[in-house]
């Protein structure tokens, strides 16, 4: 006991007294700093100024939480955090009791009252940080922009800069075992990006590809990373020794069979569509394009194809482990 | 020594009910303990189930606290739903020391701003409507006795929360200096209170509160991969995939490890024998297999054969494209011919 004491007055000290591990200094609000970037906004003249989107632990799990309350519909909320040079740090969401954020333009305006309470009343408790962007959801359809959201995006940046749009699905981040997510800044009116950075392939439902294909030169999307807090990663690796239960319990074929079954009948849809087009003579060289229907039929199927088969080697790993004893693999 | 659970469903620990443990907390109360503990053996009534989202914001709540305030007060409202005896823990929100009109600039730390908490709850209840109050949280590094300052905190809280929801609040502690040291276990305890009449006025006694972990796809994700790697990921998503598995299985395979030199140990004289705990082993090893029989392995051999199914539908697109994109080329390289440009090769 006198043991335990000793080393957690030591321990005390030694936290008074140290640097703060590396860690935390993101959590560090540096004023002075802020402020000269704020005055400078050289975002105004460079439009892809932001390279990066810093996105804290907290905010992460928050923004998931609140999507999959929504279930199968869209919701949003607003985020909030501070800038460096050519990083947007976000290290607080809140939501927004607003629904239909796919079918008006800025309905975060319903919500500007509770916005402004929820926002004033955090800098009471230690949130000093601004809100510098909107999140919202596209459950089972992909982390991108749709004509809505670039209008809503691009009014924000007009009048709000420096404002980060972050979509994240749900659906697609249990199914795929890996979080989905993306962070975007919309192009201003008539800028013509100077070379195209490749975007990264995913698939989209077929009654949304074509208001996906028609904006999707108009935004860009920043590289993402997470951080976490020192007693963040702490409780982190103590979680796990729980948390390994569940991950060998959780069945995804099972919860997921919904969006698995949705996804084998778009997949089902692209191809027949594929078929149409393949009356016209000139189809035949369509084939080299790397834009071609059939070539990305095969994408789309291949990804679905890996998620299944994952989800299958979950159940066999537990199969061989639990129903065979003494058998080896 | 406690084992851990090992079984693929969370077990939670079956308390004895709530019954005997009122009659018997009555009996030995009339002693009058000194402090806020209810005495040893009263079973708690409840069970509780926590997210790890709650823990991440109250560790972002203390960091954020520690870097900017002086003080070390952080404290906050729990939020979550009760169902019978399970009450699952889901979110959380900060509470605000009061600031009194005659004293704008400092806080009093030791009272709570009630008007900020119920504008706070409303703004939460208007996004998560099936939320209510089911405690409250307090960071503090002093080990199992609830301390003074915090029961008056607790009796403040009650007062907040009582006209809203029946139930007595939870206190969930997080000890910020343990978790830099290197314990298994999680550095939260939670508490749960009763009202007890103690030389004759009422007073809330706390009792700890086993707890286990609430599970929900999307937020074990999340936690999973802030856990493991800030920078993009390398390797193949099937690569991950079954990564975490391995993971997952070594955990299991050191607890089964752990277990296996315990009954070692104890067949070889080392250590008494616990009945309990031979008792639960012999349970969990007649458990095998978790799941047999015909019905079972008809249906499993039925899901794997849909997904392989999809597998070969994807594999015949593949192969669809590569013989289209032959197709192309080949399309391609007669018409040049035909047009008299020169293949490259004459």
């Amino acid at each position: 006991m006198a043991d335990s004491e000793a080393a957690l007055k030591r321990f005390l000290l030694s936290n008074e007294v140290k640097e703060l591990a590396p860690s935390d200094e993101i959590f560090r609000v540096n004023a002075e700093e802020h402020r000269k970037l704020v005055q400078g906004a050289p975002w105004s003249r460079d439009p892809t100024y932001f390279k990066y989107a810093r996105i804290s632990a907290t905010a992460l799990i928050k923004m998931l939480m609140h999507a999959k309350s929504g279930a199968k519909h869209e919701i949003m909320g607003i985020i909030r955090g501070r800038i460096l040079p050519n990083t947007m740090v976000v290290t607080d969401s809140f939501a927004l009791p607003v629904e239909g954020t796919e079918t008006r333009v800025n309905a975060q305006a319903q919500a500007n009252e509770y916005m402004c309470t929820y926002h004033e009343d955090s800098r009471r408790v230690g949130r000093q940080d601004n809100v510098i962007g909107w999140y919202h959801s596209h459950p089972g359809y992909g982390c991108w922009l749709s004509g809505i959201d670039v209008t809503t995006q691009t009014t924000h940046q007009q009048y709000e800069d420096p404002y980060l749009a972050v979509v994240v699905d749900h659906v697609r981040t249990i199914s795929a075992g890996r979080v989905e997510l993306g962070a975007f800044r919309t192009y201003p009116q008539g800028y013509k990006p100077a070379d195209e950075p490749p975007s990264q392939y995913q698939p989209i439902p077929l009654n949304k590809i074509e208001d996906f294909g028609v904006h999707c030169r108009q935004y860009y999307a920043l590289e993402v990373s997470y951080f976490r807090s020192s007693l963040d990663s702490h409780l982190l690796n103590r979680l796990w020794s729980r948390y390994w239960v569940s991950t060998l319990s959780s069945n995804t074929l099972f919860s997921q069979s919904d969006y698995l079954l949705s996804q084998s009948r778009d997949l089902a849809d692209k191809l027949e569509q594929a078929e149409a087009g393949m009356g016209r003579q000139s189809a035949l060289m369509d084939a080299l394009d790397s834009d071609d229907r059939v070539a990305k039929l095969a994408r789309d199927t291949g990804r679905l194809v890996t998620e299944e088969l994952s989800a299958l080697s979950g159940l066999l790993i537990k199969d061989l482990l639990f129903n065979r004893p003494g058998a080896k693999p | 020594f406690k084992p851990n659970h090992i079984c693929k469903t969370m077990e939670v620990d079956a308390s004895t009910t709530s019954g005997t443990a009122a009659a018997s907390a009555s009996d030995s109360l009339s002693a009058g303990s000194p402090g806020h503990m209810a005495p040893q053996g009263v079973q708690p009534s409840v069970n509780a189930a926590l997210h790890p989202l709650v823990l991440l914001t109250i560790s972002d709540h203390w960091t954020r606290c520690r870097l900017q305030f002086g003080h070390n007060r952080v404290l906050g409202a729990l939020l979550g739903k009760q169902e019978g005896r399970l009450v699952e823990i889901c979110n959380c929100f900060e509470l605000a020391p009061y600031f009194s009109p005659a004293n704008p600039q400092t806080a009093d730390i030791d009272t709570i701003d009630a008007g900020f908490f119920q504008t706070r709850l409303a703004q939460y209840r208007e996004v998560y409507p099936s939320l209510t109050v089911v405690g409250w949280y307090y960071c503090c590094d002093l080990p199992e006795e609830v301390t003074d300052t915090e029961a008056a905190l607790h009796k403040q809280v009650c007062d907040l929360v009582m006209s809203d929801s029946p139930l007595m609040p939870v206190l969930l502690r997080l000890l910020p200096s343990s978790a830099a040291t290197t314990a298994e276990s999680l550095p939260v305890r939670l508490f749960e209170s009763v009202l007890e009449l103690v030389n004759g006025s009422p007073k809330c006694l706390f009792i700890p509160l086993p707890y286990s972990l609430a599970t929900e796809e999307a937020e074990r994700i999340g936690v999973d991969h802030v856990s493991r790697d800030m920078s993009g990921s390398g390797g193949t998503k099937v690569a991950e995939a079954l990564a975490v598995q391995r993971s997952a299985v070594r955990a299991l395979y050191s607890r089964l490890g752990l277990l296996l030199s315990y009954l070692r140990d104890v067949s070889a004289g080392r250590l008494p024998p616990c009945h309990a705990i031979l008792r639960d082993l012999r349970r969990l090893a007649d458990q095998l297999p978790v799941c047999g029989g015909e019905d079972f392995y008809r249906s499993f051999y039925r899901q794997c054969n849909d997904v392989q199914l999809t597998a070969l539908l994807g594999t015949l697109i593949q192969a669809t494209n590569t013989v289209h994109q032959l197709i192309g080329r080949t399309a391609l390289l007669q018409d040049r011919r035909r047009r008299g440009v020169p293949s490259g090769y004459n």
